[in-house]
C-alpha cells in the first residue's frame, strides 16, 4: 500500500473570524457592493461596526447568512425585503429547534 | 441502475400539465430544500426532486423519457433501450437546447457526502444535455452555475473565481472539545474532455478547530471549484452539524445533560462524578436537592473566548424494592416520615 502523510487542512471559523469592510465582504461573497448596501438598508445583513458605508465592519455570520439568502434568493426568486425576513425566521427556527431537541433528548 | 420514476417523485400523473409539474416541483422544494429543511436526507430528497423537474419541465425530456414507457417501476434494474442516442441525440456531445433554459435551478448547492449530482439513470438518458451546468460549458454559462457563486469580473487576471462548494460536516461533540481531523469525501463534477460530466470522489483531511458550534461554517480558501482564466479557485465551507449523543445535548455554546441520583444524594448532598465531553469531573450535590434541579459547571460547555457552561439536571432515581430489605427500610419511611408529596394539589 502506498502511505502517504496527509497534511490535514487547516480552516478558519468563519463565524469567529475578524470582522471585514464592505469591499472584503463582497470579495468572499461574490455579491455585488451595492447590493450589500441595498442588504443592509433592508436589514438582510446589519454591520457590527461603522457609521458610514466605508467605515461598516462585517462579522463572519453576516458570510453565512448571505450566502444562504443567495440561494434562497435564486430558487425562490425572492426580493430583498422578504429574503432579510425568511432569513430571520430560519434562523429563529434554528433556535427553536436546538432547544427542541435539548427539551426532548432521551431519558 | 435503478429506473427512476419521475412523476412518481414529483406526486403528479402521466398526464399532468407543465403548470402542475411547476407547481408540484415548487411546492417540494419549499419543503425540502437544504436552507430550509435541515432533516438529514432532505439533501438527498432534493436532488431527486431536481432531477425529476429537470426531465419533467423540459418538453425534449420528458417526451423522450415518456418513450421508455408505463410499466416501469421504481427502483426497477434498467438498461436505456438500444438506439436510445440516435433516436434522441442526447448523448455525448449533444448538448444543445435544454440547456441553460431554465432559471432557478437548484442543484450544486450542497455537494457533501452521498449525495452528489444526478443519478446514473439521468446520465445515462441525458449525459451528454446533462444538467445544465455541464452543457452550458465555459465562461458566463447563464443558468448553469448560479450567478452568485461565480465571482464575475474578478479583477486583475479578469477570469472567473471558482464556485464555492457547500458542505456539511458531523462531528462528535467531544471533538468541539479537543479540536480533531476528519477525513471527508466529497462528490465533485469533473468535465471530461468528451463534454459529459460526471462525478467524482474527493478526499479531504480537514482540521476542526476547537470550540466549534453547531451550525457554524469552516472556510476552506481555495478548495473549492477550480476558477477560469487563471482566477483562483472558490472556497469550501463546511456546515458544522453534531452526532447524537446518548448522554449530551447541546444548545449553543452550553450543554446539558441528565444527572441521575440516589434519592439519599439528593437529600443529603454528595460530591459525585459528572461525566463531560472531556471527561469527568466532581459536582457538590447541595443537601436538600429535588428531582429536576439545574446545577451549573461554568465554563465546563464548550470551550472558547467565552466558554459555555454544562448544566447537569438531576434526576432521583429510587432505588427498586424488590428484596425484603429494601422494602423494610421504604416500609420504614412511610410509617415514620410524615411526607405528602401532593399537599400542594390540595387533593
Amino acid at each position: 500500500m502506498n502511505r502517504r502523510v496527509i497534511t490535514p487542512l487547516a480552516g478558519e471559523l468563519l463565524e469567529e473570524r475578524p470582522a471585514c469592510s464592505l469591499f472584503e465582504l463582497a470579495e468572499m461573497t461574490g455579491v455585488p457592493a451595492d447590493t450589500l448596501v441595498e442588504y443592509v438598508e433592508v436589514g438582510l445583513i446589519e454591520p457590527v461596526s461603522g457609521h458610514g458605508v466605508r467605515e461598516w465592519r462585517f462579522s463572519g455570520s453576516a458570510v453565512a447568512r448571505l450566502q444562504r439568502a443567495a440561494r434562497l434568493r435564486q430558487d425562490f426568486l425572492l426580493e430583498p425585503q422578504a429574503l432579510a425576513l425568511i432569513i430571520d425566521l430560519l434562523e429563529e427556527m434554528d433556535t427553536l429547534r436546538a432547544r427542541l431537541r435539548r427539551l426532548q433528548g432521551e431519558w | 441502475m435503478e429506473f427512476k420514476d419521475y412523476y412518481e417523485i414529483l406526486g403528479v400523473s402521466r398526464d399532468a400539465s407543465a403548470d402542475e409539474i411547476k407547481r408540484a416541483f415548487r411546492k417540494l422544494a419549499r419543503k425540502y430544500h437544504p436552507d430550509i429543511n435541515k432533516d438529514p436526507g432532505a439533501e438527498a430528497k432534493f436532488k431527486e426532486i431536481n432531477e425529476a423537474y429537470e426531465v419533467l419541465s423540459d418538453a425534449e425530456k420528458r417526451k423522450a423519457y415518456d418513450q421508455l414507457g408505463a410499466n416501469w417501476r421504481a427502483g426497477q434494474e434498467f438498461r436505456p433501450p438500444p438506439g436510445w442516442e440516435e433516436q434522441f441525440g442526447f448523448g455525448a456531445g449533444a448538448g444543445t437546447a435544454g440547456a441553460g433554459k431554465r432559471a432557478g435551478g437548484f442543484e450544486f448547492h450542497f455537494t457533501g457526502g452521498d449525495a452528489g449530482g444526478f443519478s446514473d439513470f439521468f446520465e445515462a438518458l441525458f449525459g451528454g444535455m446533462g444538467r445544465r451546468a455541464g452543457a452550458a460549458g465555459g465562461a458566463g454559462e447563464a443558468g448553469g452555475f448560479r450567478g452568485f457563486h461565480f465571482h464575475a469580473g474578478d479583477g486583475a487576471s479578469g477570469g472567473l473565481k471558482g464556485e464555492d462548494v457547500h458542505a456539511r460536516i458531523e462531528i462528535d461533540l467531544a471533538d468541539a472539545y479537543t479540536g480533531a481531523e476528519r477525513t471527508i469525501s466529497l462528490q465533485v463534477p469533473e468535465r471530461q474532455p468528451d463534454g459529459r460530466v460526471v462525478m467524482r470522489n474527493r478526499t479531504l483531511t480537514v482540521r476542526i478547530p476547537k470550540g466549534v458550534r453547531e451550525g457554524q461554517h469552516i472556510r476552506l480558501k481555495g478548495q473549492g471549484r477550480p476558477g477560469m482564466g487563471g482566477a483562483p479557485a472558490g472556497d469550501l465551507y463546511l456546515e458544522v452539524a453534531f452526532r447524537p449523543d446518548r448522554r449530551f445535548r447541546v444548545e449553543g455554546r452550553d450543554v446539558f445533560i441528565d444527572l441521575p441520583v440516589a434519592p439519599w444524594e439528593a437529600a443529603l448532598g454528595a460530591k459525585v462524578k459528572v461525566p463531560t465531553p472531556a471527561g469527568a469531573v466532581e459536582m457538590k450535590i447541595p443537601a436538600g436537592s429535588q428531582c429536576g434541579r439545574k446545577l451549573r459547571l461554568k465554563g465546563k460547555g464548550i470551550p472558547g473566548r467565552q466558554p459555555g457552561d454544562l448544566y447537569a439536571t438531576l434526576k432521583v432515581v429510587l432505588p427498586p424494592a424488590d428484596n425484603p430489605k429494601a422494602r423494610e427500610l421504604y416500609e420504614q419511611m412511610q410509617r415514620e416520615l410524615a411526607f405528602d408529596p401532593r399537599a400542594e394539589l390540595g387533593a
